[in-house]
């Protein structure tokens, strides 16, 4: 397969993972850490959406679904398919339980990316184009405009159901 | 095109340190200048990995966040400290 | 293009953003996404397992050091400059 056209593939896939399992697991709703308060409320001040706000604000304090996605594909180029989503799987545990953080999204996120890049390697998709391809999600999330991307991300909150109390 | 192949990781990681070193320079703030340390470390990695010392980036990448935490906490006391000092000043002034 | 240097012009771009930001917690979010970007390129360039061990290690000790520095950008609320 082409690689432009398989990298971006793999980057709207990455994209729905990461998005749909950390909002379904609750990140926008309340912000994990002080630091994600910080980053949110900042957000905020600057014309967006609070709920997107804290999403970002836990992406960046704390390994999540984005993070799985990310060191899943790494792991599955490197050390192979089945086994390198485990192992992935576990670092992002322990490095959730070294941030505090009580929560499962990290090797939820690993563990879905290792089958996404199983079933798509039949059509032709390899990991490194998977690998590429997070790296082009997350700059549209946190890296050109973050008002625009907190409003899109607090949409897909509402939908779900997993908007924010705080004000 | 000939400038697309100066991109490899080595001058990509080099450029990231310099990007970091220039911004410790030039920005007045401390917790900014903390931020670009923390940037000054990833391109540091990067270049320990492009020369293929394995060991030695493992070690840099679990020691330099604790050093990163270690200035954070110097920062805090020494504002809190002198943040009590001008408060002491005011007050000897306004008694 | 090869993959690395796609990566690599990203990485250039985030690290460009968070030098000429306006806002301190705008530079958290960009040197976030610049530390995705490196993790990729240790990953892609040392192509052996222990190479995506180092990756995974950078990546989570890049995220408690921005959880750190996130937490005193909210703990010290005005800085006191020497001049």
């Amino acid at each position: 397969m082409n690689e432009i056209i398989g990298i971006i593939i793999a980057a709207v896939l990455s994209w729905l993972n990461f998005v749909l399992i950390d909002t379904w697991v609750g990140l926008p709703e309340k912000p994990g850490v002080k630091g994600a308060d910080v980053i949110g409320r900042d957000i905020k001040k600057r014309g967006g959406d609070l709920s997107g706000g804290f999403f970002q604000g836990n992406i960046v304090c704390s390994p999540d679904a984005s993070a799985g996605t990310l060191l899943g594909a790494i792991a599955c180029y490197t050390i192979g398919i089945p086994e390198g989503g485990f192992i992935a799987a576990l670092l992002v545990f322990i490095g959730n339980r070294l941030c505090a953080d009580p929560g499962y999204a990290g090797t939820t996120g690993a563990l879905t990316i290792m089958v996404i890049i199983a079933l798509t390697s039949f059509i032709g998709i390899t990991p490194e184009e998977f690998i590429v391809g997070m790296v082009f999600a997350i700059i549209t999330i946190q890296g050109l405009s973050h008002p625009r991307s907190s409003r899109l991300l607090g949409k897909i909150a509402k939908r779900m159901g997993r908007y924010t109390d705080i004000t | 095109m000939a400038i697309l192949d100066l991109i490899n990781i080595t001058t990509v990681s080099a450029a990231v340190t310099l990007i970091g070193a220039a911004g410790i320079i030039v920005l007045p703030k401390p917790i900014d200048k903390v931020i670009m340390f923390a940037l000054l470390q990833g391109g540091f990695i990067g270049l320990i990995a492009a020369a293929k010392y394995l060991d030695v980036a493992m070690a840099v990448a679990l020691f330099d966040p604790i050093s990163t935490v270690i200035l954070l906490i110097g920062i805090i006391k020494i504002n809190e400290i002198r943040r009590k000092r001008e408060k002491a000043q005011e007050e000897m002034t306004l008694a | 293009m090869m993959l690395i240097q796609i990566v690599g012009i990203l990485v250039l771009f985030m690290a460009l953003r968070t030098l000429f930001a306006r806002d301190r917690a705008e530079r958290m979010l960009y040197l976030n996404a610049m530390s995705f970007g490196i993790s990729a390129l240790i990953a892609l360039y040392i192509q052996t397992p222990f190479g995506a061990i180092i990756a995974i290690t950078y990546f989570i000790a890049s995220t408690v050091s921005s959880n750190a520095i996130a937490y005193s950008i909210g703990r010290v609320k005005k800085e006191i400059i020497v001049k």
